[in-house]
Protein backbone atom coordinates (compact mmCIF):
# COMPACT_ATOMS: atom_id res chain seq x y z
CA UNK A 1 0.00 0.00 0.00
CA UNK A 2 1.32 3.44 -1.22
CA UNK A 3 2.40 5.34 2.45
CA UNK A 4 1.94 9.05 2.75
CA UNK A 5 3.99 9.40 5.59
CA UNK A 6 7.47 8.16 3.98
CA UNK A 7 6.32 9.73 0.56
CA UNK A 8 6.17 13.15 2.54
CA UNK A 9 8.99 13.20 4.92
CA UNK A 10 11.12 12.11 1.47
CA UNK A 11 9.69 14.86 -0.67
CA UNK A 12 9.80 17.49 1.69
CA UNK A 13 13.34 18.38 1.63
CA UNK A 14 13.15 18.38 -2.12
CA UNK A 15 10.63 20.37 -2.59
CA UNK A 16 12.33 22.92 -0.37
CA UNK A 17 15.71 22.59 -2.65
CA UNK A 18 13.86 22.96 -5.61
CA UNK A 19 11.96 25.64 -4.49
CA UNK A 20 15.16 27.38 -3.58
CA UNK A 21 17.05 26.75 -6.79
CA UNK A 22 14.19 28.37 -8.80
CA UNK A 23 14.21 31.26 -6.58
CA UNK A 24 18.27 31.72 -6.79
CA UNK A 25 18.11 31.07 -10.39
CA UNK A 26 15.38 34.15 -10.87
CA UNK A 27 17.44 36.26 -8.02
CA UNK A 28 21.34 35.25 -8.89
CA UNK A 29 22.62 38.37 -6.81
CA UNK A 30 20.67 36.85 -3.62
CA UNK A 31 22.55 33.32 -4.46
CA UNK A 32 25.66 35.63 -4.39
CA UNK A 33 24.90 36.88 -0.95
CA UNK A 34 24.63 33.80 0.56
CA UNK A 35 27.69 32.24 -1.31
CA UNK A 36 29.27 35.69 0.03
CA UNK A 37 28.21 35.10 3.87
CA UNK A 38 29.40 31.08 3.79
CA UNK A 39 32.65 32.09 1.79
CA UNK A 40 33.57 34.28 4.59
CA UNK A 41 32.79 32.33 7.49
CA UNK A 42 34.86 29.71 5.49
CA UNK A 43 37.68 32.65 5.10
CA UNK A 44 39.89 31.71 7.43
CA UNK A 45 40.77 27.83 5.50
CA UNK A 46 42.11 29.42 2.35
CA UNK A 47 42.83 33.09 0.52
CA UNK A 48 40.26 31.72 -1.99
CA UNK A 49 37.31 31.75 0.15
CA UNK A 50 38.30 34.90 1.78
CA UNK A 51 38.42 36.45 -1.98
CA UNK A 52 35.20 35.14 -3.00
CA UNK A 53 33.70 36.62 0.31
CA UNK A 54 35.16 40.02 -0.73
CA UNK A 55 34.14 40.26 -4.16
CA UNK A 56 30.71 38.67 -3.72
CA UNK A 57 29.45 40.61 -1.03
CA UNK A 58 30.23 44.03 -3.21
CA UNK A 59 28.92 42.50 -6.47
CA UNK A 60 25.55 41.11 -4.84
CA UNK A 61 24.73 44.41 -3.08
CA UNK A 62 25.55 46.40 -6.67
CA UNK A 63 24.23 43.94 -8.72
CA UNK A 64 20.77 43.99 -6.78
CA UNK A 65 21.06 47.75 -6.61
CA UNK A 66 21.17 47.88 -10.19
CA UNK A 67 18.17 45.03 -11.04
CA UNK A 68 15.97 47.21 -8.70
CA UNK A 69 16.73 50.94 -10.41
CA UNK A 70 16.31 49.41 -13.92
CA UNK A 71 13.14 47.66 -13.12
CA UNK A 72 11.40 50.91 -12.49
CA UNK A 73 12.92 52.90 -15.76
CA UNK A 74 12.02 51.76 -18.87
CA UNK A 75 15.48 51.30 -20.42
CA UNK A 76 18.15 50.47 -18.35
CA UNK A 77 19.72 53.64 -16.91
CA UNK A 78 22.39 51.31 -15.17
CA UNK A 79 24.29 49.66 -17.53
CA UNK A 80 26.78 47.25 -16.37
CA UNK A 81 26.90 44.84 -13.67
CA UNK A 82 30.14 44.81 -11.84
CA UNK A 83 32.72 41.72 -11.78
CA UNK A 84 35.79 41.48 -9.88
CA UNK A 85 38.80 40.59 -11.12
CA UNK A 86 41.76 39.00 -8.94
CA UNK A 87 44.89 39.44 -10.18
CA UNK A 88 47.73 38.31 -8.15
CA UNK A 89 50.72 38.84 -11.14
CA UNK A 90 51.42 40.03 -14.16
CA UNK A 91 53.99 41.37 -16.39
CA UNK A 92 55.04 45.01 -16.88
CA UNK A 93 54.24 44.15 -20.90
CA UNK A 94 50.91 42.81 -20.12
CA UNK A 95 49.86 45.47 -17.45
CA UNK A 96 51.02 48.40 -19.73
CA UNK A 97 49.38 46.54 -22.89
CA UNK A 98 46.01 46.00 -20.62
CA UNK A 99 45.90 49.65 -19.05
CA UNK A 100 43.44 49.40 -16.39
CA UNK A 101 43.84 50.31 -13.05
CA UNK A 102 44.41 47.16 -10.41
CA UNK A 103 42.66 48.12 -6.99
CA UNK A 104 43.90 47.01 -3.53
CA UNK A 105 41.30 45.07 -2.14
CA UNK A 106 41.73 45.02 2.19
CA UNK A 107 40.74 41.62 4.34
CA UNK A 108 36.82 41.37 4.47
CA UNK A 109 36.62 42.87 8.48
CA UNK A 110 37.76 46.46 6.25
CA UNK A 111 35.30 45.74 3.63
CA UNK A 112 33.98 49.66 4.03
CA UNK A 113 37.06 51.01 1.83
CA UNK A 114 36.72 48.47 -0.43
CA UNK A 115 32.71 48.78 -1.32
CA UNK A 116 33.70 52.47 -1.49
CA UNK A 117 35.62 51.98 -4.00
CA UNK A 118 34.32 49.48 -6.37
CA UNK A 119 30.96 51.56 -5.83
CA UNK A 120 32.82 54.64 -6.78
CA UNK A 121 34.48 53.00 -9.84
CA UNK A 122 31.66 51.29 -10.99
CA UNK A 123 28.85 54.33 -11.12
CA UNK A 124 31.28 56.07 -12.95
CA UNK A 125 31.14 53.77 -15.52
CA UNK A 126 27.78 52.22 -15.53
CA UNK A 127 25.27 55.19 -14.75
CA UNK A 128 23.79 56.14 -17.97
CA UNK A 129 27.28 55.50 -20.13
CA UNK A 130 25.44 56.36 -23.23
CA UNK A 131 24.93 60.61 -22.48
CA UNK A 132 27.43 61.11 -19.78
CA UNK A 133 29.60 62.88 -22.28
CA UNK A 134 26.38 65.15 -22.90
CA UNK A 135 26.01 66.28 -19.53
CA UNK A 136 27.97 69.08 -17.47
CA UNK A 137 30.56 68.30 -15.49
CA UNK A 138 29.11 69.32 -12.26
CA UNK A 139 25.94 67.82 -12.77
CA UNK A 140 27.29 64.70 -13.45
CA UNK A 141 28.73 64.55 -10.90
CA UNK A 142 25.96 65.46 -8.52
CA UNK A 143 24.37 62.72 -10.54
CA UNK A 144 27.47 60.36 -9.53
CA UNK A 145 27.02 61.29 -5.61
CA UNK A 146 23.59 60.68 -5.75
CA UNK A 147 23.60 57.43 -6.87
CA UNK A 148 26.61 56.29 -4.59
CA UNK A 149 24.73 57.83 -1.97
CA UNK A 150 21.33 55.59 -2.80
CA UNK A 151 23.79 52.75 -3.27
CA UNK A 152 24.66 52.81 0.45
CA UNK A 153 21.52 54.03 1.58
CA UNK A 154 19.65 50.80 0.33
CA UNK A 155 21.67 48.41 0.93
CA UNK A 156 22.44 49.94 4.34
CA UNK A 157 26.28 50.30 4.31
CA UNK A 158 26.18 53.07 6.83
CA UNK A 159 29.65 52.72 8.01
CA UNK A 160 30.70 53.07 3.84
CA UNK A 161 28.13 55.89 3.81
CA UNK A 162 29.97 57.91 6.60
CA UNK A 163 33.03 56.92 4.94
CA UNK A 164 31.92 58.47 1.51
CA UNK A 165 30.32 61.37 3.81
CA UNK A 166 33.54 62.27 5.78
CA UNK A 167 36.40 61.71 3.63
CA UNK A 168 35.04 62.69 0.15
CA UNK A 169 31.61 64.46 -0.14
CA UNK A 170 31.95 66.75 2.82
CA UNK A 171 35.63 67.90 1.05
CA UNK A 172 34.45 67.72 -2.41
CA UNK A 173 31.18 69.42 -2.35
CA UNK A 174 31.43 72.12 0.21
CA UNK A 175 28.35 74.23 1.54
CA UNK A 176 27.19 77.08 -0.81
CA UNK A 177 29.31 75.36 -3.71
CA UNK A 178 27.01 74.38 -7.19
CA UNK A 179 27.93 71.02 -6.69
CA UNK A 180 26.53 70.97 -3.29
CA UNK A 181 23.50 72.70 -4.62
CA UNK A 182 23.28 70.39 -7.25
CA UNK A 183 22.95 67.49 -5.09
CA UNK A 184 20.95 68.54 -2.23
CA UNK A 185 18.66 69.21 -5.58
CA UNK A 186 18.41 65.61 -6.68
CA UNK A 187 18.48 64.43 -2.89
CA UNK A 188 14.46 66.28 -2.42
CA UNK A 189 14.03 65.09 -6.07
CA UNK A 190 15.05 61.64 -5.00
CA UNK A 191 12.58 61.97 -1.82
CA UNK A 192 9.70 62.72 -4.58
CA UNK A 193 10.83 59.65 -6.36
CA UNK A 194 11.98 61.72 -9.47
CA UNK A 195 15.48 61.16 -9.50
CA UNK A 196 14.27 57.63 -11.00
CA UNK A 197 11.62 58.52 -12.35
CA UNK A 198 12.44 61.60 -14.41
CA UNK A 199 15.83 63.10 -14.12
CA UNK A 200 18.03 59.66 -14.91
CA UNK A 201 15.25 58.29 -17.65
CA UNK A 202 15.58 61.94 -19.41
CA UNK A 203 19.25 62.29 -19.18
CA UNK A 204 19.55 58.39 -20.49
CA UNK A 205 17.05 59.58 -23.29
CA UNK A 206 19.07 61.98 -24.24
CA UNK A 207 22.11 60.09 -24.59
CA UNK A 208 19.85 57.69 -26.62
CA UNK A 209 18.70 60.20 -28.99
CA UNK A 210 22.34 62.33 -29.91
CA UNK A 211 24.41 60.21 -28.21
CA UNK A 212 26.33 59.48 -31.17
CA UNK A 213 27.12 63.35 -32.15
CA UNK A 214 30.50 65.22 -30.81
CA UNK A 215 29.14 66.97 -27.71
CA UNK A 216 29.01 70.55 -27.92
CA UNK A 217 28.87 73.54 -25.54
CA UNK A 218 25.34 74.10 -26.36
CA UNK A 219 24.16 70.70 -24.99
CA UNK A 220 25.87 71.07 -22.06
CA UNK A 221 24.59 74.37 -21.42
CA UNK A 222 21.40 72.58 -22.06
CA UNK A 223 21.82 70.38 -19.47
CA UNK A 224 22.60 73.24 -17.25
CA UNK A 225 19.38 75.24 -18.31
CA UNK A 226 17.39 71.80 -17.73
CA UNK A 227 18.85 71.43 -14.48
CA UNK A 228 18.23 74.59 -13.33
CA UNK A 229 14.30 73.98 -13.47
CA UNK A 230 14.64 70.65 -11.90
CA UNK A 231 16.30 72.74 -8.75
CA UNK A 232 13.46 74.79 -8.66
CA UNK A 233 11.10 72.53 -8.87
CA UNK A 234 13.07 70.53 -5.96
CA UNK A 235 12.84 73.47 -3.92
CA UNK A 236 8.94 74.36 -4.71
CA UNK A 237 6.65 74.97 -1.45
CA UNK A 238 3.54 73.59 -1.39
CA UNK A 239 0.69 76.25 -3.57
CA UNK A 240 3.84 77.69 -5.11
CA UNK A 241 3.76 77.83 -8.98
CA UNK A 242 7.23 76.80 -10.58
CA UNK A 243 7.46 76.63 -14.48
CA UNK A 244 7.26 72.67 -14.92
CA UNK A 245 8.73 72.76 -18.46
CA UNK A 246 11.91 72.98 -20.14
CA UNK A 247 12.03 73.68 -24.12
CA UNK A 248 15.43 73.56 -25.31
CA UNK A 249 16.62 72.39 -29.14
CA UNK A 250 17.19 68.45 -27.30
CA UNK A 251 16.03 68.16 -24.00
CA UNK A 252 12.18 69.02 -24.22
CA UNK A 253 10.55 67.58 -20.84
CA UNK A 254 7.74 68.88 -19.05
CA UNK A 255 6.57 67.84 -14.94
CA UNK A 256 3.18 67.34 -13.97
CA UNK A 257 2.95 66.96 -10.43
CA UNK A 258 -0.27 65.50 -9.36
CA UNK A 259 -0.40 66.99 -5.49
CA UNK A 260 -3.70 68.28 -4.81
CA UNK A 261 -6.73 66.53 -4.37
CA UNK A 262 -8.94 69.40 -4.63
CA UNK A 263 -7.98 70.36 -7.96
CA UNK A 264 -9.43 67.04 -8.90
CA UNK A 265 -12.66 67.17 -6.95
CA UNK A 266 -13.07 71.03 -8.69
CA UNK A 267 -12.20 70.52 -12.29
CA UNK A 268 -12.02 66.64 -12.91
CA UNK A 269 -9.14 65.33 -14.75
CA UNK A 270 -9.10 68.33 -17.40
CA UNK A 271 -6.29 71.18 -15.62
CA UNK A 272 -3.76 67.92 -16.04
CA UNK A 273 -5.28 67.15 -19.56
CA UNK A 274 -5.22 70.49 -20.80
CA UNK A 275 -1.85 70.93 -19.84
CA UNK A 276 -0.24 68.01 -21.70
CA UNK A 277 -2.10 69.07 -24.73
CA UNK A 278 -0.26 72.33 -24.72
CA UNK A 279 2.96 70.81 -23.98
CA UNK A 280 2.05 68.21 -27.30
CA UNK A 281 1.58 71.58 -28.84
CA UNK A 282 4.80 73.22 -27.52
CA UNK A 283 6.70 70.73 -29.22
CA UNK A 284 7.58 69.23 -25.53
CA UNK A 285 9.10 65.72 -26.65
CA UNK A 286 8.65 63.63 -23.09
CA UNK A 287 5.87 64.64 -20.61
CA UNK A 288 6.36 63.19 -16.99
CA UNK A 289 3.40 63.02 -14.71
CA UNK A 290 4.46 62.49 -11.22
CA UNK A 291 2.57 61.68 -7.68
CA UNK A 292 2.90 60.58 -3.86
CA UNK A 293 0.08 58.90 -2.42
CA UNK A 294 -2.11 56.13 -3.41
CA UNK A 295 -5.39 58.67 -3.84
CA UNK A 296 -2.87 60.58 -6.13
CA UNK A 297 -1.29 57.24 -7.62
CA UNK A 298 -4.97 56.30 -8.94
CA UNK A 299 -5.40 60.36 -10.35
CA UNK A 300 -2.12 59.33 -12.73
CA UNK A 301 -3.41 55.73 -13.70
CA UNK A 302 -6.72 57.63 -14.67
CA UNK A 303 -4.48 60.04 -16.73
CA UNK A 304 -2.73 57.43 -18.28
CA UNK A 305 -5.93 55.56 -19.16
CA UNK A 306 -7.08 58.84 -21.33
CA UNK A 307 -3.84 58.72 -23.52
CA UNK A 308 -4.47 54.86 -24.10
CA UNK A 309 -5.55 55.12 -27.61
CA UNK A 310 -4.26 58.78 -28.25
CA UNK A 311 -2.49 59.25 -31.90
CA UNK A 312 -1.15 62.00 -30.36
CA UNK A 313 0.58 61.24 -27.01
CA UNK A 314 1.68 57.12 -26.03
CA UNK A 315 2.39 55.91 -23.08
CA UNK A 316 5.91 54.97 -22.61
CA UNK A 317 6.06 53.82 -19.03
CA UNK A 318 4.25 54.19 -15.45
CA UNK A 319 6.11 52.78 -12.65
CA UNK A 320 5.64 52.80 -9.03
CA UNK A 321 8.50 53.11 -6.44
CA UNK A 322 8.58 52.84 -2.76
CA UNK A 323 9.66 55.71 -1.11
CA UNK A 324 10.38 56.08 2.62
CA UNK A 325 6.68 55.54 3.81
CA UNK A 326 4.79 56.10 0.65
CA UNK A 327 4.60 54.78 -2.50
CA UNK A 328 5.00 56.84 -5.71
CA UNK A 329 4.80 56.94 -9.62
CA UNK A 330 6.12 58.37 -12.76
CA UNK A 331 4.10 58.21 -15.71
CA UNK A 332 6.33 59.18 -18.73
CA UNK A 333 4.27 60.29 -21.89
CA UNK A 334 6.04 60.86 -25.26
CA UNK A 335 4.62 62.77 -27.80
CA UNK A 336 4.25 61.21 -31.31
CA UNK A 337 5.38 63.94 -33.69
CA UNK A 338 9.01 64.11 -31.41
CA UNK A 339 9.22 60.16 -31.37
CA UNK A 340 9.11 60.20 -35.40
CA UNK A 341 11.64 62.60 -35.70
CA UNK A 342 13.87 61.11 -32.95
CA UNK B 1 16.25 55.11 -32.39
CA UNK B 2 15.25 51.63 -31.41
CA UNK B 3 17.28 49.89 -34.33
CA UNK B 4 20.21 52.16 -33.17
CA UNK B 5 19.57 51.24 -29.42
CA UNK B 6 19.03 47.88 -29.99
CA UNK B 7 22.37 47.84 -31.94
CA UNK B 8 24.05 49.91 -28.93
CA UNK B 9 22.38 47.41 -26.08
CA UNK B 10 23.86 44.38 -27.99
CA UNK B 11 26.96 45.14 -28.78
CA UNK B 12 28.06 46.41 -25.47
CA UNK B 13 29.86 44.44 -22.84
CA UNK B 14 27.72 43.04 -20.08
CA UNK B 15 29.85 43.70 -17.03
CA UNK B 16 32.03 46.31 -15.78
CA UNK B 17 35.30 43.99 -14.64
CA UNK B 18 36.98 45.73 -11.87
CA UNK B 19 40.60 44.28 -11.62
CA UNK B 20 41.75 43.89 -8.01
CA UNK B 21 44.53 42.34 -6.08
CA UNK B 22 43.81 41.63 -2.67
CA UNK B 23 46.00 42.69 0.56
CA UNK B 24 47.53 39.26 0.82
CA UNK B 25 48.84 38.85 -2.96
CA UNK B 26 50.17 42.83 -3.71
CA UNK B 27 53.68 41.52 -2.65
CA UNK B 28 53.44 39.10 -5.32
CA UNK B 29 52.14 41.42 -7.58
CA UNK B 30 54.80 44.08 -6.88
CA UNK B 31 57.46 41.39 -7.32
CA UNK B 32 56.12 40.60 -10.72
CA UNK B 33 56.05 43.94 -12.11
CA UNK B 34 59.09 44.36 -10.85
CA UNK B 35 58.64 47.01 -7.97
CA UNK B 36 58.58 45.33 -4.77
CA UNK B 37 61.91 46.62 -3.81
CA UNK B 38 61.13 50.22 -5.08
CA UNK B 39 58.12 50.37 -2.60
CA UNK B 40 59.66 49.01 0.18
CA UNK B 41 62.59 51.05 0.22
CA UNK B 42 60.28 54.49 -0.38
CA UNK B 43 61.30 55.45 -3.82
CA UNK B 44 58.00 55.69 -4.84
CA UNK B 45 55.04 58.35 -4.29
CA UNK B 46 51.62 59.03 -4.88
CA UNK B 47 50.84 60.08 -8.13
CA UNK B 48 49.07 62.91 -7.08
CA UNK B 49 49.40 64.14 -3.49
CA UNK B 50 53.36 63.21 -3.27
CA UNK B 51 52.68 60.76 -0.40
CA UNK B 52 55.17 57.71 0.20
CA UNK B 53 53.82 54.66 -0.85
CA UNK B 54 53.99 52.10 1.63
CA UNK B 55 52.33 48.46 1.10
CA UNK B 56 49.91 49.75 3.50
CA UNK B 57 48.59 52.62 2.35
CA UNK B 58 48.79 51.75 -1.38
CA UNK B 59 45.66 51.64 -2.82
CA UNK B 60 45.66 50.93 -6.58
CA UNK B 61 47.85 50.80 -9.58
CA UNK B 62 47.26 51.65 -13.10
CA UNK B 63 49.80 52.61 -15.91
CA UNK B 64 49.85 55.49 -18.42
CA UNK B 65 51.79 56.30 -21.28
CA UNK B 66 54.20 53.15 -20.41
CA UNK B 67 55.26 54.20 -16.84
CA UNK B 68 53.85 52.52 -13.71
CA UNK B 69 51.79 55.10 -11.10
CA UNK B 70 50.36 54.73 -7.79
CA UNK B 71 47.73 55.85 -5.90
CA UNK B 72 47.37 56.49 -1.67
CA UNK B 73 44.26 54.85 -0.06
CA UNK B 74 43.02 59.17 0.19
CA UNK B 75 40.04 58.82 -1.33
CA UNK B 76 40.49 62.09 -3.47
CA UNK B 77 43.39 60.52 -4.59
CA UNK B 78 41.63 57.53 -5.70
CA UNK B 79 38.96 59.39 -7.71
CA UNK B 80 41.53 61.34 -9.78
CA UNK B 81 42.94 58.01 -10.45
CA UNK B 82 40.10 57.25 -12.02
CA UNK B 83 39.34 60.36 -13.89
CA UNK B 84 43.07 59.88 -14.97
CA UNK B 85 42.46 56.21 -16.40
CA UNK B 86 39.54 57.16 -17.91
CA UNK B 87 41.12 59.57 -20.00
CA UNK B 88 44.10 57.32 -20.82
CA UNK B 89 41.25 55.17 -22.51
CA UNK B 90 40.00 58.25 -24.47
CA UNK B 91 43.25 58.60 -25.48
CA UNK B 92 43.55 55.04 -26.92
Amino acid sequence: MFDWQIFLITSIPWAIFVGLLIYFIKNPEKAEKWYSIIARGLSFISLNWEKSGVARDIQSDINSFMKNINSKTKHPVLRYEVKVKWISGTTREAFVKKGKVIVKMEHHKNQAKNFLYITMDWVGKSLIPEGRHLIDKTILRALDFACINKVLVEKKRYDVRQLFLDEFYELEAPKGSLLEKYCSAFDKLDERGLLIGVVLPEFSSLGRRIGSIIPSEKIKLETIGFMSMLEKLSKRMPGEDVNPDYNGENIKCSIVLVARQETYLTHGLSPYLSHINRCCQDGIRSIYVCAIGDANISLVKKIKDSYAESKKISVVSAETQALDRKKSIALHLETKNNQSQA
Amino acid sequence: MTLNYIVFVMSEPKYHEIDAVHERNLRELLESLGLLEDVLKGHINCNFCKKKITLDNLRCIYPKNDEILFCCDDIRCFEQTLEDSREVKTDV
